[in-house]
């Protein structure tokens, strides 16, 4: 059996041979198309390891994600903090692929 | 596909000679494509103008619609109509100088600005080297300027398209961007758990003044350290004045400057005693607050309604997918200013 690299290795890799060494040599608007073709082979990377979202059924009062929504527009969830927390994890779940550098902004008000 | 400027150069000159009484119009350099909008497509071309009171040379853009615009935004001729007002009023805005509703033109209704200096790229002007001073003259230029669009008040007939609230604006905008999310029709629980927390609340109604609605870096001409220009007035309404205050100072129009909350570029505190300097209105911090928390579920809804363009198959575009990569995280900023110790008392 022969050795390859995986779908993530080449991607990341490839993500970073862009950012390091071709965008250095770029100006205006390829510099500009460059960094943004390597965010998307960076942000396909995380996809592929992407865990999924927390599990609905940890919330009471709503059997999905529409009755949630209509849970918490018609007020019965207001400031609950079982459910503030689960969409907390929910985003910091779609953060760590769109882009993990911002989930160094917990907790942080400015 | 809709015409671009190089094929209509004759039907564009015409049109400037007739709108200017010019005798002859030619282009200096060739029309080119300025860095611009996903809503927008701006051109730069140079005119020479013989005849008439425009007679001289002139650097000009001329600004049209995208191919796929957004449903929320002015059209062109109202963006001209606002240009107008603003200038009038004493902001600094490029000089609105011809408009065209006529689609036979160039395909689009478009109109003719002057062009100002400066680098309005968010990115590239929150990395400019700048003393402590110039950071601060920076923000309080951006503050007076500001508070000289929020001079402007309803009713001003030449803005008589722009609705007029009867209900609070901040309520009104939780019913707006309610309805921008359900057009999606995928549930986003962070993104209504922050406009509920927006509902309960809600600021009392103050005066109303003109919002210029996306006032922020990136909309901002920068020369020499100074603003040439307040640009894209598309998304101007009236409304909340704190609203502005708070869409500039959100974090994620901070381009990664974390440090200065004004835009990535300058400091709070100069830029609200220069506001109130200039304003005689006073700036309360939680009302900011407030209007911070709704910068970021608008912004993250503008994102996916962006996104939206692409994912639909109307307009592949990799700048228009990423940006919808861009709402998880903007929403994560609402949602985390809106913990359960951040709700009013009676609602929790």
């Amino acid at each position: 059996m022969t050795r390859r690299a995986g779908p993530e290795d080449l991607l990341e890799t490839a993500a970073r041979v862009l950012r390091e060494e071709v965008v250095d040599g770029l100006s205006g608007r390829a510099r500009y198309q460059a960094l943004m073709v390597a965010n998307a082979i960076a942000i396909a990377a995380r996809q592929i390891g992407d865990s999924p979202l927390p599990d609905l059924v940890e919330i009471p009062a709503a059997a999905d994600a529409a009755s949630l929504v209509q849970a918490i527009r018609e007020g019965t969830l207001d400031g609950r903090a079982d459910v503030h927390e689960w969409i907390v994890r929910g985003l910091r779940a779609e953060v760590s692929v769109s882009n993990p550098k911002a989930l160094a902004r917990e907790g942080v008000e400015d | 596909m809709l015409p671009t400027m190089h094929d209509r150069l004759e039907q564009f000159f015409a049109f400037v000679a007739s709108a200017s009484s010019a005798e002859t119009v030619t282009q200096v350099t060739e029309p080119a494509i300025l860095s611009g909008g996903a809503i927008q497509e701006n051109w730069g071309v140079t005119l020479d103008i013989t005849g008439g009171p425009h007679a001289g040379r002139h650097e000009v853009v001329v600004r049209m619609d995208a191919p796929s615009a957004v449903a929320a935004s002015h059209s062109r001729m109202r963006e001209f109509a606002l240009l107008r007002v603003a200038f009038d009023a004493g902001v600094t805005v490029p000089e609105a100088l011809w408009s065209c509703a006529d689609d036979s033109v160039l395909g689009r209704p478009f109109f003719v600005m002057r062009r100002v200096p400066g680098i309005a790229a968010g990115h590239r002007l929150v990395r400019m080297a700048r003393t402590p001073e110039e950071s601060r003259g920076l923000v309080m230029d951006f503050a007076t300027q500001l508070a000289r669009i929020h001079t402007i008040c309803p009713p001003e007939a030449r803005l008589d398209f722009l609705h007029i609230p009867e209900e609070p604006p901040a309520l009104a905008a939780v019913g707006a961007y309610r309805r921008a999310l359900d057009v999606l029709d995928v549930a986003r629980p962070g993104l209504e758990w922050a406009l509920r927390w927006a509902e309960v609340s809600a600021p009392l109604a103050g005066p109303l003044a003109l919002c210029h609605h996306d006032f922020r870096t990136g909309n901002l001409m920068v020369d020499d350290h100074q603003l040439t220009g307040v640009l894209d007035w598309e998304f101007a309404a009236w409304s909340d004045p704190m609203s502005d205050v708070g869409y500039l100072c959100a974090h994620c129009w901070r381009f990664g400057r974390d440090e200065h909350p004004v835009g990535g570029i300058g400091e709070r505190e100069d830029f609200y005693r220069a506001y109130e300097a200039a304003s005689g209105r006073t700036i309360d911090p939680e009302r900011v607050r407030y209007w911070e928390v709704v910068a970021h579920v608008r912004w993250a809804i503008l994102a996916l309604h962006q996104a939206e363009r692409h994912l639909s198959g109307r307009e592949t575009n990799l700048e228009l997918a990423l940006t919808g990569h861009v709402a998880p995280e903007v929403a994560f900023e609402a949602v985390l200013m809106t913990s359960p110790a951040a709700w009013p008392a009676a609602a929790s």
